[in-house]
């Protein structure tokens, strides 16, 4: 026998007790996007292959999932909002700022299930365009801080970096793009020793070189910035730190110190990232619950000339933290609940709907004993009860209207 | 994340010498050494957990964070290709990766459909690959040896330690791929959140291997 119940893999349902816990997350977080002026939008899951071409790597592009259309144009399953959300920004007014939430869910294709990953996941993220200056970041970073706070989380990370600090350094050198990829990659593993082989073998000189070997141990809190400070003399490498530390001291100002910290060795998307890279961590999970950083190259391949900053929490990684915290409750069962013998409609219809008014959830039960019942909402923990018996109403259990 | 660290250690090969730089660095690692089927286990002062793994399944534990830290063959890295930082060559479990075969049939080796029978699928992949030679690729678990001897493949790619196993079944190393040593790996969470512990802990080993 075929067995129907199977899922391919990477992909998963939602049951309802996680089902209700996402549903109140995305509420909360919503909530507090319009809150600060934000606009929820709604992209479809499917777009042309093209509109991703120009911006992703290589890599990336081979991890989407990909259709024909009926012409032959290749179509693409969304591998992420933040590109539609560039796209579509395109037609709206382009001289104004433009502040945009999502719920959504993107698609990669993974092609071995031994990862930690999904093929399809859910995100909500924020995107404001058409601020380049450190007020865009300043005010995305807050509201990193402030959605983990909404969603009830108390120990997390907001982790801080610029990417524009190791590009100043690889400008610097004079490396090839393959060199700098490959150093990107020991960089980011935070691999000492196997940067220091690449070093010896490309002959960079020593003041450089230094700095460079440096990068796996240049995080922490804002001692980092004086550290980096020190090891470079590279003006623009320089003025990034300096950027950094003047984003760090806003935050501080709005009373964010303690969530921040500063990663000078986090290369996020180099090619994708202009500046600011944020990730956000907490404890029991260990596993990055958002991602986003400044963006301000991508806007103009859609041909609107805009800055741009954002970010995507995984929403089911939330929902995981929120649970190692013991922050999830099960749906609760329904507030009332009764049986009828059917025979006065208008009766059952007008009572409950005015327990619903009320906003109480009631639910009608099949049975027919009234002890069936008592027992049932005993086992459920549903709070009232009640009977419609030849046109009238009697209670079983609890209060109700 | 509870405030104690969790150590992935290696089963096999890499054991023992794993067990002695931890207790270089004054880690009470006794209860390690009891011969014991226990998977679990904790030191004296609770402050750290040892959990026992294959090693192929190191870097698994610690990307998803289940464990802080680990031990893990350069071979296992190269082929998972985990996310986790890899802070420190830890120069014990020293061998290479070798393309090992038939030494009368090196003519054929870089021939087109090489036969190529492997644990490291993706090493050897990526090693062909970027040579530009297209190849049939035999994932085996084991005695990856028996492939060119019963005729199952041309060549095998490999760790190898002294040789003594390819010596012993008449087959030589063809070509190295690159060396290999165990590694510190540490999640990249943890690395952040429990710095104040891990950081310490990392010089510390580190100091310990140069001795």
């Amino acid at each position: 026998m075929i067995k129907k119940v199977k899922l391919p893999y990477g992909f998963q349902d939602f049951y309802p007790d996680e089902c209700y816990n996402k549903n109140i997350l995305e509420a909360k977080l919503s909530e507090l996007y319009k809150n600060y002026g934000y606009l929820r939008v709604e992209t479809p899951t499917i777009e042309y292959y093209d509109t991703f071409h120009d911006v992703y790597r290589p890599d990336k592009l081979k991890k989407m999932f990909k259709l024909t259309d009926s012409d032959g144009s290749l179509l693409a399953l969304r591998p992420d909002i933040t590109l539609q959300i560039c796209r579509l920004s395109s037609g709206l007014e382009a001289d104004n700022v433009q502040r945009l939430f999502y719920c959504e869910n993107s698609f990669e294709y993974l092609d071995s299930c031994d990862t930690a990953r999904t093929r399809e996941f859910a995100q909500i993220g924020v995107e404001l365009l058409g601020e380049s200056g450190l007020e865009g970041d300043v005010e995305i970073v807050s509201l990193a801080i402030e959605s983990f706070l909404s969603a009830g989380l108390e120990k997390f990370t907001v982790e801080l970096g610029n990417n524009r600090f190791f590009k100043s350094l690889i400008s610097e050198s004079g490396m090839s793009k393959a060199e700098a990829n490959e150093l990107t990659e020991l960089v980011n593993k935070k691999d000492e020793l196997g940067i220091e082989m690449f070093l010896q073998r490309k002959d960079v000189p020593y003041e450089l070189s230094f700095t460079l070997r440096q990068l796996p141990s240049l995080f922490g809190d804002k001692n980092v910035f004086a550290r980096a400070e020190n090891m470079t003399t590279n003006k623009e490498a320089i003025d990034s730190i300096k950027y950094l530390k003047a984003l760090y001291d806003a935050l501080k100002q709005n009373g964010y110190e303690k969530y921040i910290s500063i990663d000078l060795g986090m290369l996020n998307g180099l090619d994708y990232y202009s500046g600011l890279v944020m990730k956000g961590y907490t404890e029991g999970l260990g596993l990055c619950l958002l991602d986003g950083g400044r963006y301000d190259g991508i806007c103009p391949s859609f041909g609107h000339d805009s800055g741009a900053v954002g970010f995507a929490i995984g929403t089911k990684r939330l929902l995981f933290a929120l649970d190692e915290a013991g922050k999830l409750k099960k749906a609760p069962p329904c507030d009332v609940a009764y049986i009828s013998d059917n025979t006065d409609r208008a009766l059952e219809k007008s009572y409950c709907d005015n327990l619903r008014a009320q906003g109480k959830s009631v639910c009608k039960q099949f049975m027919t004993a009234e002890k069936d019942l008592i027992a049932y909402c005993a086992k459920c923990g549903i709070q009232s009860s009640f009977a419609i018996k030849n046109g009238k109403i009697k209670i079983l259990s609890g209060e109700s209207a | 994340m509870s405030k104690h660290i969790t150590i992935a250690l290696p089963k096999g090969r890499l054991a023992d010498r794993t067990i002695e730089v931890l207790e270089r660095c004054d880690i009470d690692c006794s209860a390690l050494k009891e011969d014991t089927r226990k998977l679990v286990l904790t030191d004296a002062s609770g402050k750290y957990k040892f959990i026992f793994v294959k090693p192929s399944d190191v870097p698994t534990y610690i990307e998803r964070g289940v464990a802080d830290i680990g031990i893990a063959g350069k071979d296992t890295l190269l082929e998972t290709s985990a996310d986790v930082y890899e802070v420190a060559d830890l120069g014990f479990g020293k061998c290479k990766m070798c393309v090992a075969g038939f030494e009368n049939r090196i003519g054929k080796v870089a021939s087109g459909n090489l036969k190529v029978a492997t644990k490291y699928e993706n090493i050897a992949r990526q090693y062909y690959e970027a040579k530009g030679i297209n190849v049939d690729i035999i994932k085996l678990n084991g005695s990856v040896e028996l492939g060119p001897i019963v005729g199952l493949s041309d060549v095998i790619v490999d760790i190898v330690e002294s040789g003594k196993t390819l010596k012993a079944n008449g087959l030589v190393v063809l070509e190295e791929i690159c060396e290999l040593t165990a590694r510190l790996i540490v999640n990249k969470i943890s690395l952040k959140l429990k710095a104040q512990t891990i950081c310490p802990l990392i010089k510390k080993i580190t100091e310990a291997i140069v001795k």
